[in-house]
């Protein structure tokens, strides 16, 4: 049985798109590939990842955490990476690219999510919001949300640019660079729809991502948690 | 056809990007061609390099139909396509890429945040010859100290771990040899008190190939067209 473990954000009636709000891209992969596995949240608001039993499957104190028997494995995309090449022979499609030259591609549009758009722009953005409407009940910051907007901005004009040449991030196929970003979109067209939705590629490309039959399963996967 | 590097001398993303070529071991002077994009002269903002790189970022790599930026990329690309060529720098089984990409990740999200600014900052300040942001400094480093806490814990784990995943030197040292370097110039202070890490870094660092790569002379460059 494989488990990933990913955060516990308790649901809050007034914003039932909460629900999807830390969703690693690892779980896509998972609800592409993989039938049979159980979701196991983290607690983190309690604390949860700092308890000894976490650090000592993952010392970052950091979600999600794929377990499969005594193997463990943390970094999302790791994680992700690992699933895709493990079912790679299952999967109906594969999502890294088929010859070396497509590879190339794939990783180049991987590391511009993880670095262009999450770790520099996305991630503080969305944690802004999060912490506003569900921790301190507060309005955001604007001087807090705006430069980081204005990153998200350019990223989405390059993105615009690079899909009016290609379907996809890296071609003409659907690929882990594709999938990795989808969770991140849903969650920018319930905060700032018009990032996506002012662009004419950008928002065909987001409808084409978020309505696959394995995205839909993924969000279900991901709602089926306690109200607190 | 040659591969060709686009970038500039002591750039810590450029360097991450080549050092797999040097740990393979290809004839580099004969191979690879090196173009100068200065950010000091802002060649990384003019439209002939844009229209290659739109994030206006070094580094960026060609070899014939392969036109790729983003370091980790380029650094993955170059391992594949030389593997099984002097050992495997990125595992020979499943588990043993899935720990070493967990590595890899770790670099990027643990360790390059909180180092990468702090860097750029004490660079840029001796540049342009004004005084650090002290506080930034101060912010990096202790989110750095956490960072470098948890590497200490995990490198005195085993007993005589000489590299991330093991006792082999891997991809996933390759990737953190560039800046750890930079640590042991710069802020040699916070690896004092952990040993582990200490010797990590001047095992990596002290490679022939890490050493081959600091010698790469972009005086000779071609300059960007």
């Amino acid at each position: 049985m494989i488990r990933i473990l990913e955060p516990y954000i308790p649901l809050c009636p007034e914003h039932p798109e909460q629900v999807y709000l830390v969703c690693p891209p690892a779980l896509r992969t998972w609800a592409e590939q993989v039938e049979d596995f159980e979701l196991v949240k983290v607690d983190l608001a309690a604390g949860e990842q700092l308890k000894p039993e976490f650090l000592a499957i993952n010392p970052f104190a950091e979600i999600p955490v794929l377990e499969w028997g005594d193997f463990h494995l943390y970094e999302s995309r790791a994680i992700a990476r690992y699933i895709a090449e493990k079912f790679k022979e299952q999967g109906p499609e594969n999502f890294l690219g088929k010859t070396l030259e497509e590879r190339a591609v794939v990783y180049q549009w991987i590391e511009s999510e993880s670095h262009q758009f999450n770790d520099s722009a996305f991630s503080p953005w969305v944690m802004e919001y999060y912490l506003a409407y569900y921790e301190e009940k507060r309005p955001v910051r604007e001087e807090v949300i705006a430069p980081l907007r204005a990153r998200l901005e350019k990223f989405f004009d390059r993105v615009e640019a690079r899909l009016s040449k290609s379907k996809f991030l890296a071609g003409e196929y659907y690929t882990m660079a594709d999938m990795n970003i989808a969770p991140s979109l849903w969650h920018i067209m319930n905060f700032e729809p018009e990032l996506i939705t002012s662009r004419k590629h950008v928002k065909a490309w987001y409808e084409i991502l978020t309505s696959r039959p394995t995205f839909k399963k993924m969000l279900e996967a991901d709602a089926g948690w306690p109200l607190l | 056809m040659v591969m060709k590097l686009y970038g500039m001398q002591n750039i810590f993303n450029v360097q991450r990007a080549i050092l797999p070529l040097f740990e393979i071991e290809v004839d580099t002077a004969k191979e690879l061609e090196l173009v100068k994009v200065s950010l000091f002269m802002n060649d990384n903002l003019k439209p002939a390099y844009t229209a290659k790189q739109p994030f206006g970022l070094i580094p960026y790599f060609e070899d014939n139909d392969i036109a790729i930026f983003e370091s980790r990329a380029i650094a993955r690309y170059i391992a594949e396509k030389y593997d099984g060529q002097s050992g495997s720098l990125l595992g020979k089984t499943l588990k043993e890429r899935a720990a070493i990409n967990q590595w890899v990740e770790s670099e990027a999200h643990n360790l390059y945040p909180p180092l990468a600014p702090m860097m750029k900052e004490i660079y840029v300040a001796r540049a342009m010859s004004r005084p650090m942001d002290e506080e930034l400094i101060a912010r990096c480093t202790a989110e750095l100290c956490k960072v470098l806490d948890v590497y200490e814990a995990h490198l005195s784990s085993k007993q005589g771990m000489q590299f991330l995943t093991g006792d082999e030197f891997t991809f996933a040292d390759v990737m953190h040899t560039p800046y750890l370097w930079q640590v042991k110039q710069l802020k040699a202070e916070l690896l004092e008190p952990r040993p582990h890490v200490a010797a990590y870094a001047a095992r990596i660092t002290a490679r022939p190939g890490f050493q081959k790569l600091l010698q790469l002379n972009w005086d000779a460059a071609q300059p960007l067209h």
